[in-house]
């Protein structure tokens, strides 16, 4: 989602809403028992408890400078709305299609996410054919699913945002980044201050049911004045949610050879600190709930999808790249799209999308339940309601193993270092805002230390 | 003559086959790893103690026929790749000692410890009892191997008094260096016949006349050199021939004196103990006797005494001049040292042989576990160490950073890096080191009390009167380098606290150079250095020189004003700021930054002599965690975590492990 296309010339504002359909898929039954039987004769890949459901839509225009995600760069006519369509966006679908052939049953799915890439680039027909399949698939919970999109300034108009709409999409996400022209600029992202403007008035026309204003912090030559601006109209333009992630240097990207952590043009690291700081002061002044280490929301408006990840519960995904978390295996699918094609079609289909470097040998139940235990600890310290400490004996203390004890003496510094607060009586931990969530590394690697010790402490 | 050690069956199994011939077997538990490896039971191709000679006898009942006037015990000594384990490689083909000819693939090389042969040294010696025709008669030569450096030269020196004479063989490519000079010295000290030998001889670029004179010249030796090509086999004849006519028969009673045997090397083998090589002075030994040590007073039984052919080969006694392996189970090499005499527990009366030296650490230092769990597995490689190097003193210690370990005292410096890799090669074991520390001795002026500093932490200048001195252990240091970079050179030494004794030309290209300098200079980076500054050319050996007062200072690191006691060290005064300097600004590169700002300081005594400030830390990396691929932050959390679990803890702030190593340097 954090790479963008720009709006091309011929960007239409305020096209009439003539020709758009009821997208809405209709269910066909038959398609869907072919579909389990198709299914039965995999390993069952799906997990009768997963809700949620990532769709991986790699395309954009081109890459930004920061950009390490699964992405296929188009160029510049990809973003020409109406224009001849690439004709890779069908292969890709009819690829991800292919992919869902192998799942079915299970409970109705109550969120999906389009990721990307650039997920507005997509089409709406080709969105609706994804659409149909999950629904055939799973089912969608039509009533109450939360079916998000990411959206790119530059690369919609109100007439699209209408159009996805129509298809059951009831939230964006929109990859504003910045409000100052010229970081837009240095991010590789080229659409500028004016398409953000007019892609936020088509958002909040469109009446989404909820929507997010994504932004960056972190990024070259960001002082705190800039920051301090586009967190204001941020503010200003009363999105649902925000979404503030601090820049990372992937080794694979332009930024990575240009840049280096810490060091001009990049912010120093006290003041990239500062920066996370001002916008937790800011948000949540203005009503939002720092409910996520990167991730701010009017009350009803989380990201249920995101807070699916957070909360470890399983989920699907599909599309190059992505990874599920299924029958407590996570399983990241082929980073190129040629792999991925491949994999979908071959040794995929054969062995039930086991991860591409499985060996065949199960997992040990053990080794097994502790990553599980670590993922756990990981996420929940993402939210702002933390850990709950309390019975992860029951689930992880296999041979008498202490894990509530455990976490509660690694956190006992941090809590008097005022990282971390604890709750009465030690049922649950969570990282302070902002300090602990600023080094909440050092504190989740002390508590997989302490997990880790062969002995059970002194 | 390293090339025996993987031919020798030592820790491997010993088997009395119907044959009588002793079958080695690999055992794989053996200690010493790196002979193990290449040796198989097919593999040997020796002149097997079971083969006939043509008069039908066996080779121990003709090796026993040889009267001690037809005994030759020798040595080679040489410069580091002079070719000394070709020459011995030769030697043992043309005597008949070894089957058929070595091959490239079996051939030294490949044999050696690995130790050795990154380092160009032999650590252990061996010893093989040949049989060579001259003049119509079977002569019993003994070629004793030596160590091949300086750490162990108490060893080189009992290995040498073994002998009667000695090879000093120089490159005839490369001339007389810095080693050939030492060894040439020690085998004067010991009174040997020196029969010096010119190799290399079909190299281009040889030069076989000028090596001569070089010679006799600067060793002053009066013989005339051979020449020799170990490679091609030219020469080694005639060699063979020059040991037997130069070098003196033993001088030994076989019938009218007791026994009497020196001790001249030991190690332990898994099954059977310590096997100690010996040579017999007086009278004979055979198994069933009962054995002391005129040093330790251990008394045992003889299990076995055999001929070293090279395969260790059973006979029924060993007599005197004989050189030969005695069993006793023994199962602590320390109860038989090096240089120790022994003798018939009968035999209360016999006198001990001079210059057995009690063990003397020219330095310690700390090793520690990477990790605290590992402390167990750590004790238990060294324990097995040591059973093979007795030389190794070893203490346990606990450091307030460090945690649990050793501090080890060594023969020398490299001894101690020797000690280090097969620790780590060998077994496993990951540690982490503190720097060498040269003992130093404490003394008041009218001499009324002396006591030794085996570490910083021994350092208590406040219990100290006005006129305590320090005295640090010196070396006398011979260096052999080019003409042309003898001016840096001499500025390295100089800089490194050392004054000239000597400065001989050798020919119209290189130069000697002898300088006294502190043992303790040459423990960092000084043979580097000469090396560097010499484009490699420069050699150096040094040896022992006595005590000498010097200007100490003990400086501490203190982190958030607290002392880190591992990272203390003593240094001479002049060098405490830039040693100090350097300290805190390595320890400001490696640390992490922590939640709080750190005061990094060199001290000495109360005043700082270097400071550096790590400002706190801020921020960690906020990552994404996308799609739900949570693989890539979990990864960077798991490192953290490895690094965490091995953190020291350096006053109040830890730091991984993987710094220590760096910061102690």
């Amino acid at each position: 989602m954090l790479a963008r296309g720009a709006l091309g010339p011929a960007a239409a504002r305020g096209l009439l809403l003539e020709g758009t359909r009821a997208l809405r898929p209709q269910r066909r039954v038959g398609d869907r028992r072919e579909l389990a039987a198709r299914a039965s004769e995999g390993c069952g890949a799906n997990d009768p408890a997963a809700r949620s459901a990532y769709v991986h839509l790699p395309f954009c225009r081109r890459k930004c400078f920061y950009c390490d995600f699964p992405v296929v760069a188009l160029g510049e006519g990809a973003t020409e709305l109406r224009a001849q369509e690439p004709e890779i966006y069908g292969r890709y679908v009819s690829t991800l299609l292919r992919e869902m052939e192998h799942y079915g049953g299970g409970g109705k799915l109550r969120t999906v996410f389009f990721g990307g890439g650039t997920p507005s680039l997509i089409p709406p027909r080709h969105l609706e054919r994804v659409l149909g399949r999950l629904d055939d698939a799973f089912g969608i919970d039509w009533g109450n699913a939360e079916i998000s999109m990411e959206c790119d300034p530059g690369t919609f108009d109100l007439q699209r945002l209408v159009e996805y709409r129509s298809l059951g999409v009831n939230r964006v996400s929109v990859g504003v980044q910045s409000f100052d022209g010229r970081l837009l600029e240095l991010c590789g992202r080229s659409h500028g201050e004016g398409d953000v403007l007019r892609a936020l008035d088509d958002v909040r026309a469109a009446g989404f049911d909820s929507w997010s204003l994504d932004l960056m912090f972190g990024l070259p030559h960001q002082t705190a004045e800039s920051w301090a601006e586009t967190l204001e109209m941020a503010v200003a333009a009363d999105p649902d949610h925000v979404s503030c992630y601090g820049l990372q240097l992937d080794d694979s990207t332009p930024f990575a050879r240009w840049y280096t952590e810490g060091e001009g043009p990049l912010p120093s690291e006290p003041l990239a600190a500062d920066l996370f700081r001002m916008a937790s002061r800011e948000l949540q002044g203005a009503g939002y709930s720092h409910y996520e280490i990167s991730n701010y929301a009017r009350e009803g408006h989380e990201c249920r999808h995101n807070l699916a990840y957070w909360r470890d519960d399983p989920f699907y995904a599909f599309g190059v790249g992505a990874t599920s978390s299924l029958h407590g295996r996570r399983v990241a699918r082929p980073k190129k799209l040629s792999r991925y094609e491949q994999w979908v079609e071959g040794e995929g289909r054969k062995v039930g999308f086991p991860p591409p470097d499985w060996s065949g040998a199960p997992l040990r139940e053990d080794e097994d339940e502790d990553e599980r235990l670590l993922d756990l600890i990981m996420l929940s310290l993402r939210l702002k309601s933390g850990l709950r400490v309390n019975g992860l004996n029951e689930r992880f203390g296999r041979a008498g193993r202490d894990v509530e004890r455990r976490v509660l003496a690694a956190v006992e510094g941090h809590a008097a270092e005022g990282l971390v607060s604890v709750s009465e009586g030690g049922h649950a931990i969570r990282l302070t805002d902002p300090e602990g969530l600023l080094l909440s590394n050092s504190v989740i690697s002390d508590i997989f230390v302490a997990l880790d010790d062969d002995e059970d402490g002194e | 003559m390293a090339s025996l050690l993987a031919r020798l069956p030592r820790g491997s199994v010993w088997r009395l086959s119907a044959a009588m011939a002793l079958v080695p077997e690999v055992a794989p538990l053996d200690p010493w790893v790196g002979l193990g490896k290449a040796l198989s039971s097919t593999s040997c191709r020796t002149f097997a103690s079971g083969a006939l000679d043509e008069d039908g006898r066996r080779l121990p009942d003709l090796i026993a026929s040889i009267p001690a006037d037809r005994i030759r015990n020798f040595s080679i000594v040489a410069h580091i790749d002079h070719g000394k384990s070709t020459l011995a490689d030769r030697i043992l083909e043309m005597t008949g000692a070894l089957a058929y000819p070595l091959d490239k693939q079996s051939s030294q090389v490949l044999d050696k410890l690995s130790v050795e042969r990154e380092r160009g040294i032999t650590v252990k010696a061996q010893t093989a009892t040949i049989v060579h025709e001259y003049g119509g008669h079977a002569y019993l030569l003994n070629l004793v191997d030596t160590p091949g450096h300086v750490d162990f030269s108490y060893e080189v020196s009992r290995s040498l008094s073994a002998c009667e004479g000695c090879v000093l063989l120089v490159d005839a490519t490369q001339g007389i260096q810095a080693q050939t000079v030492s060894n040439c010295l020690l085998a004067l000290e010991e009174d040997l016949e020196i029969v010096p030998a010119v190799n290399k001889i079909d190299a281009p670029a040889a030069e076989p006349e000028e090596c001569a004179r070089q010679i006799e010249d600067v060793l002053g030796l009066g013989a005339e050199a051979l020449r020799v090509s170990a490679k091609t086999g030219e020469g080694v004849a005639a060699l063979l021939n020059a040991v037997v006519e130069r070098v003196p028969p033993p001088r030994t009673e076989r019938d009218t004196k007791p026994f009497k045997a020196l001790i001249f090397d030991a190690h332990h083998d898994q099954f059977r103990g310590v096997v100690c090589l010996c040579r017999v002075v007086d009278g004979s030994i055979k198994a069933g006797d009962r054995v002391a040590s005129c040093g330790t007073g251990t008394e045992l039984e003889v299990l076995e005494v055999g001929l070293m052919c090279p395969e260790p080969t059973e006979c029924e006694r060993l007599e005197g001049g004989q050189i030969g392996y005695v069993v006793t189970g023994m199962k602590n090499s320390a109860d038989f040292r090096i240089g120790d005499t022994l003798r018939k527990s009968v035999d209360v009366g016999v006198e001990a042989l001079p210059g057995f030296k009690p063990i003397k650490s020219m330095c310690f230092g700390g090793i520690f576990p990477a990790a605290t769990d590992e402390y167990e597995s750590l004790k238990r490689a060294i324990e097995k160490l040591t059973l093979n190097d007795s030389s190794v003193v070893v203490h346990r210690e606990s450091s307030q950073a460090m945690g649990p370990g050793f501090r080890c005292g060594f023969l020398g410096l490299l001894h101690m890096e020797v000690f280090l890799q097969r620790l780590e090669e060998e077994h496993g074991q990951s540690v982490v080191s503190t720097k060498p520390f040269v003992p130093l001795l404490v003394v008041e002026a009218d001499g009324s009390r002396e006591r030794e500093i085996l570490s910083p932490g021994d350092w208590d200048e406040v219990k100290w009167g006005r006129t305590t001195r320090v005295l640090e252990p010196v070396v006398l240091a011979t260096i052999v380098c080019p003409n042309t970079v003898v001016g840096k050179v001499i500025t390295l030494c100089h800089d490194h606290r050392g004054t000239q004794v000597d400065h001989t030309a050798l020919g119209s290209q290189r130069v000697m150079l002898r300088y006294r300098l502190p043992l303790t200079e040459l423990a960092g980076d000084f043979y580097d250095s000469l090396k560097g500054c010499s484009s490699g050319y420069a050699t150096l050996e040094y040896e022992e020189a006595g005590h000498e007062e010097a200007d100490l200072v003990k400086l501490d690191v203190r982190v958030n004003g607290e002392v880190v006691d591992s990272l203390a060290r003593v240094v001479h005064r002049d060098h405490a700021f830039p040693v100090g300097k350097a300290m805190v600004s390595r320890l400001k590169k490696l640390l992490d930054r922590q939640a709080f700002e750190l005061a990094l300081q060199a001290v000495v005594g109360s005043k700082v002599v270097a400071r550096e400030t790590l400002a706190a830390l801020r921020k960690d990396v906020l990552a994404k965690c996308y799609g739900g691929d949570v693989s890539r932050k979990k990864k960077l959390l798991k490192k953290q975590k490895e690094g965490k679990k091995r953190l020291k803890s350096l006053g109040s702030v830890n730091v991984p492990v993987e710094v220590f190593p760096q910061l102690l340097k």
